[in-house]
């Protein structure tokens, strides 16, 4: 027996053996290397198909001149695009919508939900819950399906709003809130508002719960009151929470108008409500210049991979954790 | 003391009510308009006085409305499908193993959220003609075929699992693509079912490149075809409604039935 | 100045009666102990004190006025938490300016007062520290500056020493002990450890589900306690306990004798069987199996090896006679007839 086990696991130095042992080793090894590779590779392969290798296209892009028309193929032209897009009125007044919805959704995104959490917080847990579910509603609905809601109750002559705001004695003729210059952009800031403030309120709510009651307790003995405990304990100890949403608000906010943007004006009227982001949309798909669309993502992107990076590093810098 | 405690506590509640007011009333509105005649549509009643289904019928008639969920249906299964597969493996493999590059695959996965899909939308759109697959199901479907915050939330989730169990497992002699289905995933069964019900909705509510890809109303889903709904001059608003409630059915009954489930995902989710 | 009337108080949370009804006075300067298991309501009954919670009803009085349904910064107590709750985003010297500053107290006086209150507590090197940096002996200590500077008619302390390791514990015991003397301010002070309470309190409370068991200083607790549940919870080994007829006795394991190890005046005088021996260095803890009962024996420590086969013996002085109720009772002529059957008799319900 243990002659024939020797035979299996030699355990003589030989000339032939370690080599025999390497050269199986070295197959597991390469496949064992290779692995998190393979596991990877559906990714990474669809990743860089569907989201790196466009954007590259798209900067190469913003330098060219196509209709997107099958059959022809981009001009390089250099910068023109870029000129094109600066002397363009629509253009600048976009960047300023922009930083409208941006701003304006602040109250949304961030106050509004930062006090709907706060109070709820001390409540019962089922009376808590109900709230969360009801707020929570608007934030899953579908862009399309909030837009016809508002677009009904919004309507001019036969809308719910118009006729409250006259019956209330507010207004005494219907206003046109969509074709009106003035109230455009305010309806699709609320409407999109409307939507955002369930997300924001469930993130801070359960950002809440993590921060220690003590504290609370040993500032009311400390004859702290609770507008004082807000400002002392609440704020500091939520500011991870309140910077992660502040970056996303500030880096979002304007995607999250395209779509009733789209459903609801389409950027007017005379351009009053568009964004950045729908002027690319109609520059690519609607007059078919994809230079200048493209030249519009590639400088935005630039823009706000920057702003990404400086609040980044804002938020590192004051943010508190408590651990 | 006791006084002023209460009086703040209805305080409290008011404003509570006032928020939730203005949360559920426009889907009150919708659902109400949806069942009132052509001469009490435009009225400001809370309740039809005349209920009637001639909305829904008319609705029913003028678009492929089931053909149009269905489409809905497919994408966002569909979707949350092939985003929960990448997701699992690649999370997998990023805290299974340690390989050159690991740190740097992580990188370009969690940045790759910062790119708005406006700055991709022209090359994708060129890429599904000409491999022909606009107008179907998977050319809707593959450019969204990767979530990275899906990656990103198995990978906490993975990293948060007890090594004990996988560590027992290669002692069984169980391989790694073993281990993954038969150690992890059993466990984590509601933490991917919670993420499947976010994709899913984000699936569902896709807005988009659907509608850059699709053309025909009937390979629409049923958001795209409701838009041509929205915009057009005629005044069916009762049916517009009676469209627009059916096309959110699915999502509200899902919330519904699963609403401690989904508010808590998003806060799980959501925090990491 | 600091005196606390603990006037009928009770709590009940939702179904749950969680304080009785409490009666207690608690001494001016005094270093009082709230004693007892967890869940007896020690700590509910210092947050009603506190104000951090309000009584189902009774009466607080805290320096002779009522402050039932005051909010605690109105009442001049400070507290030391179980946790520290130091503020984790202020520095030590924030932590502890942080009250000063909402009393609007100048700043010059506020450094004069911190400057002082760090040198008390040790901590001046750490000033600019946050919690984070600290040891748990330093953030105690923290917590403890917090409290002092507020000048408060009493300080409350719930188990402020349950986090930290056994030697730092007993270490700050001491500095406790010494701080309440440099202070001359009430200390209430809860904790669970009897050891802890015996051996830094002038007068201790015990507690058992939300009522007052007995009160008094360590040597009347320990010496003449009123009922079974102190007679039980004060001592290491517990006092062992002997059901006859329709009587509770007791008898604390060092009033009893082993063999001739122990020079005890013996009235009773049985024959047993040692279980087991623990060795504890200064002392040696026999468990003997009596016809009375599993009896604990504390003598000096023996480490010689000894016959299982003893005898064990005990006087009636030491005997502590309890009703059924559980409560003391004085020993009479008609008990000790019935009690010295105790010696012949062979058959006995023990417990």
């Amino acid at each position: 027996m243990s002659k024939s086990l020797e035979n299996n696991y030699p355990l003589s130095v030989s000339n032939e053996t370690p080599v025999f042992r390497k050269r199986t080793s070295k197959k597991v090894k390469i496949i064992k290397t290779l692995k998190p590779y393979f596991y990877l590779l559906p990714a990474i392969l669809l990743l860089g198909i569907w989201i790196y290798k466009p954007l590259v296209s798209t900067f190469i892009l913003a330098f060219e001149s196509w209709g997107m028309v099958p059959g022809t193929t981009p001009e390089p032209v250099g910068l023109e695009n870029f000129v094109r897009l600066f002397n363009n009125k629509d253009f600048l007044t976009s960047i300023l919508n922009t930083i409208f919805y941006t701003v304006g959704l602040f109250p949304f995104s961030i106050i509004i939900p930062l006090l709907l959490a706060v109070v709820t917080h001390g409540m019962m847990g089922k009376i808590k819950t109900v709230y969360r579910v009801i707020f929570f509603i608007p934030m899953i609905l579908a862009p399309v399906t909030v837009s016809a809601i508002w677009r009904w109750l919004f309507q001019p002559s036969t809308g719910l709003i118009n006729i409250a705001l006259i019956k209330m004695g507010l207004i005494h003729k219907n206003i046109s809130f969509f074709s009106d210059p003035h109230f455009a952009k305010w309806v699709i800031l609320f409407v999109t508002g409307w939507g955002l403030i369930g997300f924001s309120t469930i993130m801070f709510s359960a950002a809440l719960t993590s921060v220690n009651q003590d504290y609370y307790e040993a500032a009311s003995l400390d004859g702290s009151g609770k507008f004082k405990q807000f400002f002392d304990i609440t704020l500091p100890l939520l500011s991870p929470t309140i910077f992660f949403m502040i970056t996303m608000s500030i880096l979002f906010s304007s995607q999250f108008t395209f779509a009733y943007i789209d459903i609801l004006t389409s950027g007017g009227p005379f351009g009053s409500s568009t964004n950045i982001y729908y002027e690319m949309y109609k520059d690519g798909f609607s007059d078919l210049n994809v230079g200048l669309s493209s030249a519009a993502a590639a400088l935005f992107f630039c823009v706000f991979a920057i702003i990404a990076l400086v609040l980044n590093y804002v938020s590192r810098k004051f943010a508190f954790y408590d651990n | 003391m006791i006084r002023q405690k209460k009086f703040l506590s209805v305080i409290q509640h008011l404003l509570l009510i006032i928020m939730c007011i203005i949360a559920i009333f426009p889907l009150y509105w919708m659902i109400n308009s949806s069942f009132k005649n052509d001469s009490e549509i435009f009225t400001a009643s809370f309740i039809p006085l005349k209920p009637t289904i001639a909305n829904y019928v008319y609705a029913f008639s003028s678009m492929p409305i089931i053909r149009m969920m269905f489409n809905s249906f497919s994408i966002a299964i569909l979707m949350t499908a092939l985003q929960l597969i990448t997701s699992l493996l690649a999370g997998y493999a990023l805290v299974r193993w340690k390989f050159r590059g690991r740190s740097f695959i992580y990188t370009v996965f969690s940045l790759s959220w910062l790119i708005p899909f406006q700055a991709i939308m022209i090359p994708n759109y060129v890429l599904i003609n000409k491999l022909g697959l606009n107008e179907q199901i998977l050319g809707v479907v593959l450019p969204f075929a990767v979530s990275t915050f899906a990656i990103l939330s198995l990978y906490q989730n993975f990293k948060a699992f007890p090594v004990a169990l996988v560590e027992a497992a290669r002692l069984d002699g169980e391989s790694d693509f073993g281990i993954l289905l038969r150690v992890i995933l059993p466990n984590i069964k509601s933490t991917v079912a919670s993420l499947g019900i976010l994709l899913f909705i984000n699936g569902w509510n896709e807005y988009l490149w659907p509608t850059l890809v699709t053309r025909q109303l009937q390979d629409e889903p049923i958001q795209i075809g409701l838009k041509s709904f929205v915009n057009s001059d005629t005044n069916m608003w009762g049916s517009l409604m009676a469209a627009t409630t059916i096309s959110c059915l699915p999502i509200l009954i899902i919330y519904l039935v699963l609403q401690k489930q989904v508010v808590n995902s998003f806060v799980r989710f959501g925090i990491k | 100045m600091g005196n606390i009337i603990i006037n009928q108080i009770k709590k009940s949370f939702h179904l749950n009666e969680v304080l009785k009804g409490i009666d207690v006075e608690i001494p001016d300067g005094s270093f009082t102990i709230l004693l007892g298991p967890s869940g007896c309501g020690k700590s509910t009954l210092l947050r009603i004190i506190s104000g951090l919670e309000e009584p189902t009803s009774g009466k607080l009085f805290i320096n002779e006025e009522d402050v039932t349904f005051e909010e605690p910064k109105d009442r001049n107590i400070a507290m030391v938490f179980q946790n520290y709750a130091l503020y984790p985003h202020m520095t030590v010297y924030k932590n502890i300016e942080y009250g000063l500053k909402i009393k609007k107290v100048p700043k010059q006086e506020r450094e004069e007062i911190i400057q002082n209150v760090l040198k008390m507590v040790e901590l001046i090197e750490h000033v600019d520290k946050r919690p984070a940096q600290l040891s748990g002996g330093q953030r105690q200590r923290v917590a403890l500056a917090r409290a002092i500077v507020k000048r408060p008619y009493a300080f409350l302390m719930d188990e402020p020493l349950s986090n930290l390791d056994a030697k730092l514990r007993n270490q700050m015991r001491q500095e406790l002990i010494e701080l309440h003397q440099q202070l001359e301010t009430t200390f209430l002070y809860v904790t669970h450890d009897q050891v802890e309470a015996m051996s830094m309190g002038s007068h201790i409370i015990i507690m058992n589900q939300g009522e007052v068991m007995q009160q008094g200083t360590p040597k009347e607790i320990y010496t003449n306690p009123a009922n079974l549940f102190v007679a039980q919870f004060i001592g290491s080994p517990p006092t062992n306990i002997i059901e006859f007829e329709d009587m509770y006795l007791g008898i604390r394991p060092e009033d009893i004798g082993i063999v001739n190890t122990n020079q005890i005046e013996s009235d009773v005088n049985i024959s047993g069987k040692i279980l087991t021996t623990e060795q504890l260095g200064g002392e040696t803890i026999y468990r003997v199996k009596t016809h009375i009962g599993n009896l604990n024996v504390r003598i000096q420590s023996c480490w010689d090896e000894i016959n299982e086969d003893v005898d064990v013996r005990f006087s009636f002085d030491k005997l502590m006679v309890f009703n059924k109720e559980g409560n003391r009772v004085v020993k009479n002529d008609n008990m000790m007839r019935i009690i010295k059957k105790l010696k012949n008799e062979k058959e006995l319900v023990y417990s």
